[in-house]
């Protein structure tokens, strides 16, 4: 049985494809031709204050059995076009993570959980993590004012 | 003697100069450096201009100015096609127009695109070696002097340049190339020749045996396998009870794994003796064997490793190690091992030395009588 | 998995028109040893001028023909002729780095600093450019205490874990510091060395000159020479060599002596015997590999080419150059680039596609049929109607016979070729390039309807032009010959795999109007007509 369970006070938009057993956490901006699809008895559980930007994959698959879960954390940024695949085992991105774009990570395989402040960019998912990096201020301004105004120009889906 | 014979001996002088004069010359200053000037065509004052340094190698080549203590850029010896984006080899191919074509494509991008300047405003020394080829080095010089009007190329011996570098007169040389592995000693600046060595494998070999060893590792290019060469790959054994561990390496689309095996012993075929040639070791024995007996004890002690196949984690490690190891067996075992202290990455070293020979002022013609 | 990733490739039927440059050039005949003194593609015509210095004789004329895309080829507007980008000489005009395009350098500004920028820096991981940002820390009270740090806008690298913070010229300074590590001390120690030595060799060598000239004259007078009284014994011989070892003639004193600069090697070598380090053991269980350094990254800090990741440091970034392309036929300049973006002044573009008529091949001809047909389409880009005519080429005279890829051209013209086009005897008119035109102004053409398909509204023109296939000449293509059913289904097969290309040459005439520039030059105030001939390569298959 599907259940898509979106917070209240998260932001997403009309034109974003969700499937499956998907959970939207509070704050979380999901931009149009975002692409989260939980397979069969999968589930994908989304944190707070995330940034999911267009044209990402976020996809969990059923082939190998089910109960495979993605959780994503808070603070994480899905860069334009960035992938993250998950298949046989539960896989975590926890938190404070940036995905590039241009990434197809495959979470089973590369990493099953990927730890905080994990970086990954490049065609090739050059992942690093760093602990020293911080989100620019300009980032964190622009996380707020796409929580307050994209409802205003965008149709939502709403919860 | 008539004056008619003198004027028809000089005329018969000037008529022989022709553009590819070639003139071996001896530069009386510092360690006996021997240069193959060839042709000064023009009469173009160079003196404020920094010769253009080039060292090939038959994968990468070093391009920089002399004075500068490191060179600009460090490119691959191929061209890329604009089409499909495949690379050709310099030193792949064998037809004398054909290399003449990719080395004429290749200094355009080096002059136009990388080092950006004149190339008639700047000589050119190429650095050579004994396992080079002559006929790329002759073709190098007739397009640079044809189609970049360079107006003097110079070729220089990489053992004598290196000695600049290291302020020595006497070393034993390891060039551990990508294709090919040479060891020749030097005393006091003339090398001995009948210390020459050299085995026709490098680190092209041991990227063919990484292949071997990674999972469909013939599917990769050979970029990845140079990359997981570079960083997985360690040239020595780990140390009592310590094995390696396997390590994923992620292609974009899909992600391999490099066995732990594989990363400490793709590199043994430069350490034995197998059917791709002799190992660095042997080389370097053969080369102390053949050295003056007086000067053996010397240069094992100044061993110096050139060429970028020696950057391999734990590659000075090793060899010292193997020929220790040989030494023993010999029954040899006081003799020791050991290299000569030089700060310089060992892939520039050769370069480094070109630069400084060719930023001195005397450099090019000092013609003895 | 990757979708997106565009790895499908469907068959491509990569027919198309390639141009032609035709170049006479007069080239000094090739000196004996210059034996196979084959200039590469490209490059060797307009060159002869420069090093010829009155050697040899010039030979006769041969072209030099070079096909290539039209959005490739430069127009000249002194010699009104194609260029290909190889018969343009690149002239760098200013440096410039490429995130800071207010930044500009000349030529002697630029090698000072090694082609370097001054202030803008490159990512050591990914080497793109950085952006030096505020650190944003409430706690500081006064605004020019702000401390800078850099960070990547692609691989998110700061720099806040290592030293690289502070301000603009406290970051530069080490910047420059890490690209001088290791390398610099000692290399200006050896430069220095050597540089004493040379400069006493210098010394020496001029104060023997004059003494060096008189003996060399001296060796001139044969008859000068003293006959020979004793010779030495074998054993003196020996000896005076060996007494002669590592010394050097010295003409002002007469005798062999130790030159002084042998004694001075010890002060520079560095300590000999040195042990090499064992890996650590953590490096062979490391199972994370982004932090090894890979060659590329290393290749940035040529100086100290670190093992690990966490000793990469950013770098300067590399100036790169605009670059003015000059004819090297007649030394004019092609393209001229705009020397800042301030100053921008509208200039006609130089590229061939604006002043040629562009031939597109519209209908792939069907060459197995038995008359086939290839319809060309044809637009003019210039604001005056032009008349174009075809006409086969001819073999190529007066070929000298000199080796190398001219004569491979030329020989290819004079073979009879698979497939031929049959020319049409009138010239077509192709009216000019017009971007607003109503019904009205519709201007008729008496046309050969036959040959001409369509005429579009604006400057364009459909042609069709039947082909000949020539069923005897060498290496006709296989899609012409006609075979027997089974001959063709076992011929079928093969054919996906044997992808041969197959091309007719023609040439195309059109007059182009040279405005201004021939006419000042003959001092004449009207524009003149210039007929141009420009081979075309058709590409069928």
């Amino acid at each position: 049985m599907d259940q898509l369970t979106i917070h209240p006070t998260a932001v997403v938009c009309r034109g974003a494809v969700l499937k499956g057993n998907v959970t939207i956490g509070p704050g979380t901006v999901v931009h149009p031709t975002a692409t989260i699809v939980a397979e069969g008895d999968t589930a994908i559980d989304i944190g707070r204050d995330n940034m999911i930007e267009e044209q990402t994959v976020l996809r969990t698959s059923a082939e190998n059995g089910s109960g495979t879960m993605m959780i994503i954390g808070d603070n994480n940024v899905f860069e334009i076009g960035a992938g993250a695949f998950a298949g046989t085992t539960p896989a975590a991105v926890v938190a404070l993570v940036h995905l590039h774009d241009s990434t197809t990570t495959m979470l089973s395989t590369a990493h099953s959980e990927l730890e905080d402040h994990t970086i990954v960019y490049g065609p090739r998912n050059e992942t690093r993590v760093d602990p020293v990096h911080i989100q620019p201020e300009t980032f964190k301004e622009e996380l707020k004012l796409l929580q307050e105004s994209l409802g205003k120009y965008h149709p939502m889906i709403q919860p | 003697m008539s004056s008619d014979v003198v004027r028809k001996l000089l005329e018969r002088k000037d008529a022989t100069i022709s553009r590819t004069r070639v003139t071996t010359t001896r530069v009386t200053s510092s360690p006996g450096h021997t240069t193959t000037t060839i042709a000064a065509s023009s009469t173009v004052t160079l003196s404020d201009r920094p010769v253009l340094v080039l060292h090939f190698g038959s994968r990468y080549t070093r391009a920089g100015f002399a004075g500068e203590d490191v060179p600009r850029l460090m490119l691959k010896t191929c061209v890329t096609e604009e089409a499909d984006g495949s690379e050709k080899w310099l030193f792949d191919v064998t037809n004398s127009i054909e290399r003449k074509a990719l080395l004429y494509k290749f200094f355009q991008k080096l002059y136009n695109k990388q080092l950006l300047v004149k190339s008639p405003e700047h000589r050119v020394l190429l650095c050579k070696d004994y396992t080079s080829q002559d006929p790329f080095f002759e073709d190098a010089v007739h397009v640079l002097q044809d189609n970049y009007s360079v107006p003097e190329v110079m070729v220089s011996y990489s053992h004598e340049l290196a000695l600049y570098a290291l302020g020595t007169d006497s070393a034993l040389f390891v060039d551990c190339g990508d294709r090919t592995t040479h060891c020749i000693a030097v005393s006091k600046t003339y090398p001995i020749v009948k210390t020459l060595a050299f085995a026709d494998k490098g680190a092209s070999t041991v990227r063919r045996r990484l292949r071997e060893m990674i999972e469909d590792g013939d599917a990769l290019s050979e970029d990845d396998v140079e990359d997981i060469q570079v960083r997985a790959c360690f040239a020595c054994h780990p140390p009592e009870g310590v094995t390696s561990s396997d390590a994923p390496y992620d292609i974009g689309t899909r992600v391999l794994t490099v066995p732990g095996s594989a990363r400490v012993c793709a590199a043994d075929t430069l350490f034995t003796r197998d059917d791709d040639g002799a190992s660095v070791q042997e080389l370097v024995a053969h080369a102390l064997n053949n050295a003056p007996i007086d000067d053996r004890k010397d240069l094992a002690q100044r061993i110096v490793l050139l060429g970028g196949t020696s950057h391999m984690r734990g590659f000075g490690y090793r060899l010292l190690q193997e020929l220790q190891h040989e030494a023993q067996g010999e029954g040899e075992e006081g003799t020791t091992y050991g290299y000569l202290e030089c700060p310089f990455p060992s892939n520039v070293i050769v370069w480094i030395g070109a630069a400084i020979a060719s930023a001195l002022p005397n450099f090019h013609h000092q013609h003895t009588d | 998995m990757n979708e997106g990733c565009g790895q499908a490739r469907v068959a491509q039927w990569d027919g198309g028109v390639e141009y032609g440059c035709v170049e006479e050039t007069t080239v000094a005949a090739p000196t004996t040893t210059r034996s196979d003194g084959q200039s590469s593609s490209g490059g060797s015509g307009g060159e002869g001028e420069q090093h010829v210095q009155g050697e040899g004789e010039k030979s006769t004329t041969h072209t030099m023909v070079h096909f290539g895309g039209l959005s490739r080829l430069y127009h000249c507007r002194y010699c009104v002729a194609l260029r290909h980008p190889d018969q343009l000489a690149h002239e760098i005009e200013v440096y410039y780095a490429s995130s800071n395009l207010r930044e500009y350098k000349l030529a002697n500004d630029a090698r000072a600093r090694r082609c370097r920028s001054i202030d803008s820096y490159a990512c050591p991981l990914c080497s793109s450019p950085l952006q030096m940002t505020k650190q944003a820390s409430p706690e500081a009270e006064d605004a020019t205490a702000a401390l800078l740090y850099l960070c990547c806008s692609y691989c998110h690298w700061t720099s806040l874990g290592s030293h690289f913070i502070g301000t603009e010229a406290e970051i530069a300074e080490r910047v420059t510091e890490a690209m001088q590590a290791n390398t610099h001390a000692r290399f200006n120690e050896l430069l220095g060395h050597f540089k004493g030595v040379v400069a006493e060799d210098i010394r020496l060598e001029q104060h023997q000159k004059h003494f060096i000239a008189a003996m060399n004259y001296r060796k001139t007078r044969v008859y000068h020479m003293h006959p020979v009284k004793k010779l030495p014994s074998k054993a003196q011989l020996l000896q005076s060599v060996r007494d002669r070892i590592g010394k050097r003639y010295d003409v002002t004193k007469g005798e062999w002596v130790t030159p002084p600069r042998l004694k001075t090697w010890g002060d520079l070598s560095t300590a000999p015997n040195q042990p090499a380090q064992q890996p650590a053991q953590h490096e062979f269980e490391n199972t994370d590999l982004s932090s090894v350094a890979s060659l590329q990254q290393r290749f940035e800090a040529l100086n100290t080419q670190p093992h690990f990741t966490r000793a990469l440091h950013p770098v300067f970034e590399r100036y790169t150059a605009k670059t003015s392309l000059r004819c090297r036929v007649c030394q004019h300049n092609v393209v001229r680039p705009e020397l800042g973006p301030d100053s921008s002044k509208f200039k006609i573009a130089q590229f061939a596609s604006n002043h040629v008529p562009r031939v597109v091949i519209l209908q792939k001809p069907d060459l197995s049929s038995p008359s086939p047909e290839i319809v060309l389409g044809i637009e003019n880009p210039r604001d005056y109607v032009v008349n174009i005519s075809f006409s086969l080429p001819e073999p190529a005279a007066g070929n000298d016979g000199i080796d190398g890829q001219e004569a491979g051209v030329a020989a290819e013209q004079q073979q009879q070729q698979p497939v031929e086009v049959v020319v049409p005897d009138k010239p077509v008119p192709v009216p000019q390039y017009e971007p607003l035109r109503s019904v009205e102004d519709e201007v008729t053409f008496d046309d050969d309807p036959p040959c001409v398909v369509h005429r579009a509204l604006s400057g364009t023109v459909q042609i069709r032009l039947p082909l000949r296939v020539n069923r005897d000449a060498a290496g006709g293509d296989d899609a012409a010959t006609e075979t027997h059913p089974e001959q063709q289904q076992q011929k079928e097969p093969q054919q996906p795999q044997q992808q041969r290309r197959v091309h007719t040459l023609v040439n195309m005439q059109y007059q182009h109007h040279v405005v201004q520039l021939k006419a000042r030059a003959h001092g004449n105030a009207e524009s003149s007509v210039v007929s141009v001939v420009t081979p075309l390569r058709l590409l069928l298959s």
